[in-house]
């Protein structure tokens, strides 16, 4: 009989611990996210508190909030880090089939080809995935945060636009380098 | 029936060509001998039949190609163990049943019982003999037609390869079918029913047990013959040895 009921077992090779796998994505994805919150708040924070006079905390005159981008860069560095160690996991995953033995022999000639990779990539994917969507809500909350908090006269117009030019041109910078 | 038409296998990037127009049928029921000295394209038969390796020519399973749909019909047992060493008996009798619809339950204890493997324990902690046994086991109740072993029997003692042929021969149902690469002619002489040469990955020789009977030849002879070996070949390279080291003096 084959069973239909999917467990963490399932999700990764046979013989690795699927719990203490998915725990490990869990805490690291939990602190990057964590990491993200704090590090945004902090750098708002010292944002927020350069737009006032630090003695009667008055508004400086003609003074601007901070772009957007530069408040949120690096605040998604632990969140790149996670998901770039979803690779060598996938990699690992794959060459456990190759330790001791060659159980990759195996896990190719089943009926259910997608087994192999299910348990290969399976927890690296949902690791990226969890990674990229909560980069996407995190980025929403603090654009909200940013816009809700600074006084409307300090903010530049255009902060959305400026926010994906410079991510653009970053990511078009960071590949041309790499 | 398992034919295997014009198979060709070139390894890249050096070009090795590993097998060469190899042409062979097997029928349920046979018990193929595959035999052939190191790099004669022994394991890489085997692994072209199981789709492990691409290759040119066809394989075929009963008219059609061997894919994910009738693989199951294809048991695999290798020297290089394809079992997980972490993983014990019993687990991976769970793992089988979920894949291979025709698990052969029943065999599976019998065969356990007989070899006195322990069902709970982490295969790592097995001897490669016992390692050995368990592979040939998972081949033998996959519930597999055709049942591919690859040296299956390296590093086990004479008499627990005795035993696993005589059980072999008896617990084997009229349908399925062995491909066994191996280089202990002489012990399997009496187990299989034909015998296939491979050299160079080319297929040299095909001959039927009984043929060989007949002819009142035994399959080292046979080998002999169809490689042309050299009798006298070991004791001309000791004689050329020994004059060097006189010349040498």
């Amino acid at each position: 009989m084959r069973s239909k009921k999917i467990t963490f077992e399932h999700l990764v090779p046979l013989g690795l611990d699927g719990r203490k796998t998915c725990l490990g994505i869990v805490t690291a994805v939990f602190s990057s996210w964590v990491f993200s919150i704090v590090s945004f708040l902090g750098r708002y924070y010292g944002a927020h508190s350069n737009l006032f006079d630090p003695w009667n905390m008055y508004l400086r005159p003609g003074v601007v909030m901070q772009p957007f981008f530069q408040i949120w860069d690096s605040t998604s560095f632990l969140f790149a880090l996670t998901a770039f160690c979803m690779l060598p996991l996938a990699l690992w995953h794959y060459y456990y089939h190759f330790r001791d033995s060659r159980s990759i022999y195996l896990m190719r000639r089943l009926p259910d080809r997608w087994d192999l990779w299910r348990r290969c990539l399976a927890l690296p994917l949902l690791g990226l995935t969890a990674c990229f969507v909560l980069v996407v809500l995190n980025t929403l909350l603090f654009y909200a945060v940013y816009c809700f908090f600074t006084p409307r006269q300090c903010l530049e117009p255009g902060q959305w636009r400026m926010f994906w030019e410079n991510l653009f041109s970053v990511s078009v910078g960071g590949l041309y380098y790499a | 029936m398992l034919e295997i038409k014009n198979v060709q296998k070139i390894y890249y990037p050096k070009r090795n060509t590993a097998l060469d127009g190899v042409r062979l049928t097997a029928a349920p029921g046979e018990i193929i001998g595959l035999f052939g000295e190191n790099g004669a394209g022994k394991t890489t038969l085997l692994k072209c039949i199981l789709n492990l390796l691409s290759y040119q020519g066809e394989i075929t399973l009963d008219g059609e190609p061997v894919t994910h749909k009738n693989i199951e019909r294809i048991s695999f047992a290798t020297c290089e163990h394809s079992f997980f060493p972490n993983l014990t008996p019993n687990a991976h009798r769970d793992f089988y049943k979920m894949h291979f619809p025709h698990w052969r339950e029943k065999r599976f204890q019998a065969l356990l019982e007989f070899f006195e493997l322990p069902g709970n324990r982490a295969l790592r902690s097995f001897s490669t003999g016992q390692k050995n046994q368990f592979e040939v086991i998972l081949a033998l109740c996959q519930g597999a037609d055709y049942i591919l072993m690859d040296e299956p029997f390296a590093g086990n003692d004479v008499f627990n390869r005795e035993d696993f042929y005589k059980v072999l021969l008896g617990i084997l149902e009229p349908n399925e079918t062995i491909l066994l690469s191996t280089h202990l002619l002489e012990e399997v002489e009496h187990f299989v029913s034909r015998a296939v040469l491979l050299r160079t990955g080319k297929l040299i020789g095909d001959v039927s047990t009984l043929d060989l009977e007949e002819q009142n030849k035994s399959l080292m002879d046979y080998v002999k013959e169809t490689y042309r070996y050299e009798p006298d070949r070991v004791s001309r390279a000791l004689e050329r040895l020994t004059e060097d080291e006189e010349d040498a003096s």
